[in-house]
């Protein structure tokens, strides 16, 4: 093991300063606290319940967090402080003042009352009255007045559920001591009176609107911004790795394939990957370049990843599943600057900016990072007869990205986005088959804007993407040559909307809404010597209903889609779901549907000559315009557990089935004369086809957190899954995904400024039957096997100053690759090696 | 504070690592590239630059089949002074060493990928890697590591004299067909014919529309009244042969080896009892013809019992040429070709060294097999190899293929084979 490697750890502790008191700011534990002062609230104990909502600020400030504390002073009859809070609500959330400055002139009022002292007036015999006031007097008297003006403002305002205000039921008795103030009975609190709405977790994958995890329609795994802040990690497919049902396949360190619930392949094609709903899919290629995408993991609010179909609500590709990578909204958070450096050949670094105004947020990042490659197939340095198609053929991916967002609020309801990216990358990806690995040189701009008022919302969005790609190592001068340049467009618009209605004791909501979708490819010689300019318009029209009456919610969704080259029957994509809330933190939930993938342009327009290896002999691949969609069928059964602050769970079972995958048919030989533009002879011709082969898998997933005691937080999954190939009447096991998956892992932010966090990932044994051509030209399989293996990997971090600004950290991914040669996730892929990573991130 | 953390992670910039190389990848193949010089004064052709292995050459210095090949578009050729040259790379090559042998193809008509187009035909420009202007023995060139030998010519300079030896075999009885020999009447001598054709054969592709046309003309007709153009020889005329003049019509170029120029035929350097000659005739076993569909005629050959050997034998002209004049030591013309069957083959089996009580070589146990009863029954494929390098093969794709010309090719009897018993 190279001696270097080793320094790194060391240069990273050499970062580490003193630890000091620590301050962590988890939401987990700042959930356990709020749910514990509103059970203290409930019961009548305010002391308890402020106590608590105070450690639920401190761990994670909230809006209804400080209106709650406000009201727990408020019951305990401390009113300073409940009118300080009250205050410090309005302006934590200015679109709430409408509803506490009401309260806030009440409590005031009441504060000045009680504050002013008053004496008895001496009684007189019957005596004309004075005309001239006394002091006192005049402060009762003003006192009233305020308190009227603030309960005529009370009663003409809307209700606020928070705050009932109920008349007295008589007069006062009389002169008091005090400052009787009728008044003072007139604010009562009715319950519920604390806010229960913060910390819950909302996702919007499922649906295209926020919704509790415990209503959503579909299996849906989440990532929080502080999961990806606790592993240290910089790359997406990684943070993959810990969601069940996701398998990643790394074959080289510049590109992963994701796929969800089987179908581990290379250049995976059946997952859908949005970033805030956009696509990012290349539908020339049918994949996402995932080190090419425009943001950071600084950026990154969450990930949602659904695992099933997703055709119904997002249409085509979103056929086993959708990630949904979904960035912080402008102005939320702080500005961020951050490096890391480490091996192999590691470093990078980016800077966040960030603000808002009364009616405007904003967003500014830029950054880089790059990454050497696992291994080399050849030492370039000692061979003369391979050239490498990018000018470095040591790094695994080099990108320089940039992006920026801005928000207007108008008018009440409206919302108005800009936003802009774009990145440039430098790229290894391996493609399908004999094709090896390729480096891809690609600029990357997305322009795109929303503009919504109310419950209806108009997007659009346009992705430009330019390039070439070529073999990674290629021979010099070869007769038929892979390198090519790309310019691909999607344009993207779609107008939705949304309304609630009731019918008796039924509530519904419906969303729905029509789309449009241009794809343009040009200067593609993948597509013919000419490179022919390929267009592609397509339309689809979506819905989706909710029904909840009492604990049941019914929902069905709908979605078809135009396609140039497949008829709109073949594209319909059906949901239902019944989601059965056993109580607030319960449920059950029953869901089937379809989706589909639409072949790519590639398959659809390809007119290529695949190399065979003997210069001037290739075999020629055309794409084919009638093929069908790929199709998956799928139902399941779900439990989602969130009944106590101090764990969550989900268990679910389903079962796929699916036909119509698109692959390569045999090769046909043929005899063709010389071809002077190909610079060689035709041997045969394959094409892309619909293959016979159906598939059914099911599985188990179950996925885990606790969180016992401040600080710590526990999580696991278990993941068990198998997809059966049939064809003519025979079934072989597709074991190109693990059987069996588990991750488990643990973090501690402890007392002393300090995270300490540790992952393991355990997948068994796989077996690819690759499909490659044989000496024949036909498409034969050969299994090869990769063995079990396991991703250990454990971050420290600790922040040094008192104001926890500035953050250092150590990280090691795949740790146990320190003492092997790492492993392969697939036969004719690089070996997976580990990362030593340092890095500093600081908020201001 | 700032600066004590900001150092620590130049450091980490700084631990840079080697990328290791994987061990588990293959080695990378190697490259030769240099120029192909052409001398031919007409259009620039395509050129053919085919590389095969110096322990087996590529006929007529052996029996060796190409193992890659690449190409030089005519566009690509630069033409001074009668002299046109162009730049090649010769990829896909693994370690070992290598000779080089190329063509231009005048006439357009060859094909790596069809056994039966895979020649050069007559009026091609023909060369290779050779020693020196003076000494045109190929030169083998070593290649290593995944390293590119640079600056090897490849000169293109004989032009082609003669039409590939493009034939179907005769029975016993003369006609067309498929001659038998007989392991049990080995003692004896026993053998078959071959005779000349001319090709013209259309394929097709699957849809049914032709892709290639293949033409040859032939058959050669000796004329036994018209001695050979010049005669320096003063041979007479001759039913069986004509002194060789170019000639672009199928014909066997046949000689009679007499490097010692005593007059008499040289012996065979490997075959007791025989004269060394040209054509040399390789037979290799195919296997047993048997009828899949069951319809009276065999339309596959199986291995069975055999599938890992690999069967390759010699057969020689016969030596009833010379009784029929034919003269030792000059090369002519022939239609018909009598042959000598061998009783003997070599076999080549899958072996560790261990195993092997023959010549063993790369995983390859050869062994030479004397006892006719031990040679495999069944069909062997006829390759007769002029000395030009030329070769023609029967059984061969265009047994499938259309006829254009009824009259001069016959393309079912391209199926022919030799039938031992």
């Amino acid at each position: 093991m190279p001696r270097q490697r080793w320094l790194l750890p060391i240069c990273g502790l050499l970062a580490l300063a003193l630890p000091f008191t620590a301050q962590a700011d988890p939401k987990d534990d700042a959930r356990r606290h709020f749910r514990a002062g509103l059970e203290a609230a409930r019961e009548g104990d305010f002391d308890g319940a402020l106590e608590r909502f105070m450690a639920a600020q401190d761990t994670y400030p909230h809006p209804v967090t400080i209106y709650n504390i406000a009201r727990a002073y408020q019951d305990m009859g401390d009113l300073d402080n409940a009118l300080e809070y009250y205050e410090l609500y309005r302006d934590a959330d200015p679109s709430k003042a409408d509803d506490v400055d009401p309260v806030i002139a009440v409590i005031r009022a009441r504060r000045d009352a009680q504050n002013t002292p008053v004496e008895a007036e001496a009684t007189t015999p019957a005596t004309a009255p004075t005309t001239t006031a006394s002091s006192a007097d005049v402060a009762r008297l003003r006192a009233l007045v305020g308190e009227m003006e603030a309960l005529v403002e009370q009663i003409t305002a809307e209700p606020d559920p928070a705050v009932a205000v109920v008349a007295p039921e008589g007069p006062s008795d009389g002169p008091t001591d005090t400052v009787t103030d009728p008044a003072a009975d007139l604010l009562i609190v009715d319950a519920p009176s604390f806010q229960d709405d913060a910390y819950e977790r909302v996702v919007v994958t499922a649906s295209r609107f926020g919704q509790s995890p415990l209503e959503s329609p579909s299996t849906i795994g989440v990532i929080t911004a502080e999961d990806i802040r606790l592993s240290g990690l910089t790359t997406i497919p990684d943070l993959l790795r810990r969601v069940a049902g996701v398998d990643v396949m790394a074959k080289s360190a510049g590109h992963s394939d994701i796929s969800i619930r089987g179908f581990n392949r290379e250049l995976s094609n059946k997952v859908l990957v949005l970033v805030d709903g956009r696509s990012t899919t290349l539908d020339f290629l049918g994949t996402t370049l995932w080190n090419g995408l425009p943001i950071s993991v600084d950026e990154i609010d969450r990930i949602e990843v659904i695992r099933g179909p997703g055709s119904a609500v997002y249409g085509a590709n979103a056929m086993t599943g959708v990630v949904n990578i979904i960035t912080r909204t402008p102005g939320d958070g702080g500005n961020t600057v951050s490096f890391n450096a480490g091996t192999p050949g590691i470093v990078g670094g980016s800077a966040l900016l960030t603000g808002r105004n009364e009616n405007d947020a904003w967003r500014l990042s830029v950054g880089w990072q790059e990454h050497d490659r696992w291994g080399s197939e050849v030492d370039l340095d000692a061979t003369t007869s391979r050239v490498g198609f990018l000018e470095d053929t040591d790094t695994a991916y080099r990108t320089l990205r940039a992006n920026g967002r801005v928000d207007h609020s108008f008018l009440d309801k409206g919302l108005a986005s800009f936003s802009g990216s774009f990145s440039d990358s430098d790229v290894e990806i391996y493609n399908i088959g004999v094709l090896g690995n390729f480096g891809t040189e690609i600029l990357q701009t997305v322009l795109r804007t929303d503009v919504g008022y109310g419950p209806v919302l108009l997007r659009a969005f346009w992705n430009h993407d330019v390039g070439r790609t070529g073999p990674w190592v290629a021979p010099l001068n070869p007769a038929q040559s892979l390198d090519t340049p790309f310019r691909a467009d999607t344009f993207d618009v779609e107008l939705s909307g949304n309304g609630d209605y009731t019918t008796g004791p039924v509530e519904h909501r419906t969303f729905g809404g029509v789309g449009y979708r241009r794809k343009e490819l040009r200067d593609f010689l993948y597509m013919g010597d000419d490179a022919p300019t390929i267009t592609q318009d397509h339309f689809n029209a979506f819905v989706n209903h909710e029904s909840t009456v009492g604990v049941v919610k019914l929902v069905g969704s709908l979605r078809a889609d135009a396609h140039p080259l497949i008829p709109v029957s073949r594209t319909i994509s059906p949901r239902a779901a019944a989601i059965v809330r056993i109580d607030d933190d319960r449920a059950i939930r029953v869901n089937g549907g379809s989706a589909f993938r639409g072949p790519t342009l590639i398959e659809s327009y390809m007119n290529f000559r695949i190399p065979t290896g003997v210069d001037g002999v290739y075999i020629r691949d055309f794409g084919s315009e009638t093929l069908l969609p790929e199709r998956i069928l799928t139902a399941e059964v779900g439990y989602h557990d969130e009944s106590s602050a101090l764990h969550t769970a989900d268990v679910v079972v389903y079962v796929n089935q699916i036909t119509n995958l698109i692959g390569l048919d045999s090769v046909t030989p043929t005899a063709e004369p010389y071809e002077p533009g190909g610079q060689g002879w035709e041997a045969g011709r394959t094409g892309w086809v619909n293959t016979d082969p159906s598939y059914l898998g099911w599985g188990v997933e179950a996925e885990g957190e606790l969180f016992p005691v401040d600080g710590v937080d526990l999580y696991g999954t278990v993941n068990i899954s198998s997809v059966i190939e049939r064809e003519a009447g025979v079934a072989v096991a597709d074991r190109s995904t693990s059987l069996f998956k588990t991750t488990t892992g643990a973090s501690w932010r402890t007392p002393w400024r300090t995270d300490i966090s540790a992952d393991l990932q355990v997948y068994s044994n796989q077996t690819w039957r690759l499909r490659q051509f044989d000496s024949a030209g036909q498409i034969g399989v050969s299994p090869s096997p990769i063995g079990a293996r396991a991703i250990l990997s454990a971050r420290i971090a600790f922040r040094p100053l008192p104001d926890e600004k500035l953050e250092l950290s150590v990280q090691g991914w795949n740790l146990g690759a320190l003492a092997s040669d790492g492993f392969r996730e697939h036969p004719t892929g690089q070996r997976v090696r580990s990362r030593l990573t340092g890095a500093l991130r600081y908020t201001f | 504070m700032r600066t004590l953390t900001v150092l620590p992670l130049l450091a980490l910039v700084a631990c840079d690592e080697t990328i290791p190389t994987d061990p588990d990848f293959p080695s990378p193949d190697n490259t030769i590239s240099g120029a192909v010089v052409v001398s031919f004064p007409g259009e620039p052709a395509t050129a053919i630059i085919l590389a095969g292995r110096a322990d087996n050459p590529l006929p007529p210095n052996g029996t060796g089949r190409p193992v890659t090949l690449t190409t030089v578009p005519a566009a690509d050729f630069s033409q001074a002074n009668g002299v046109q040259s162009a730049d090649y790379a010769m990829n896909g090559l693994p370690d070992g060493d290598w000779l080089l042998s190329g063509l231009i193809d005048v006439d357009g008509d060859f094909h790596p990928n069809i056994d039966a187009l895979g020649g050069a035909t007559c009026g091609d420009i023909v060369g290779g890697h050779i020693v020196s202007l003076t000494d045109t023995t190929f030169a083998a060139i070593s290649v290593d590591g995944g390293n590119e030998a640079t600056g090897i010519t490849v000169t293109l300079a004989s032009t082609l004299p003669v039409e590939r030896p493009a034939f179907f075999p005769l029975t016993a009885t003369g006609a067309p067909g498929i001659p038998i020999v007989e392991r049990d009447r080995a003692a004896e001598p026993q053998g078959f014919a071959l005779q000349t054709t001319g090709v013209h054969a259309a394929l097709r592709r699957p849809d049914g529309t032709p892709s290639i046309s293949y033409d040859l003309e032939g058959p050669y007709t000796v004329d036994p009244e018209s001695p050979a153009e010049g005669n320096p020889f003063g041979l007479a005329p001759s039913p069986v042969y004509d002194v060789f003049s170019p000639s672009c019509d199928t014909a066997f170029f046949v000689q009679f080896l007499d490097d010692d120029a005593d007059g008499m035929p040289d012996p065979h350097p490997t075959v007791p009892g025989v004269f060394n000659s040209w054509p040399q005739i390789g037979l290799t076993w195919v296997g047993v013809p048997v009828d899949t569909n069951a319809d009276g005629t065999p339309d596959a050959f199986s291995r069975e019992g055999h599938e890992t050997e690999e069967w390759a034998a010699l057969s020689v002209v016969s030596p009833t040429l010379l009784q029929a004049g034919v003269p030792v030591g000059i090369p002519v013309l022939m239609s018909q070709l009598p042959v000598v069957w061998v009783p003997a083959a070599q076999r080549s089996t899958p072996s560790t060294e261990a195993d092997c009580t023959g010549t063993w070589a790369n995983d390859v146990c050869t062994e030479l097999v004397t006892t006719p009863a031990a040679l495999p029954t069944g069909a062997w494929a006829i390759t007769v190899i002029e000395s030009t390098g030329q070769t023609w093969t029967v059984p061969n794709t265009l047994a499938t293929s259309s006829s254009t010309d009824a009259a001069g090719f016959i393309p079912a009897l391209q199926g022919s084979f030799l039938l031992v018993e």
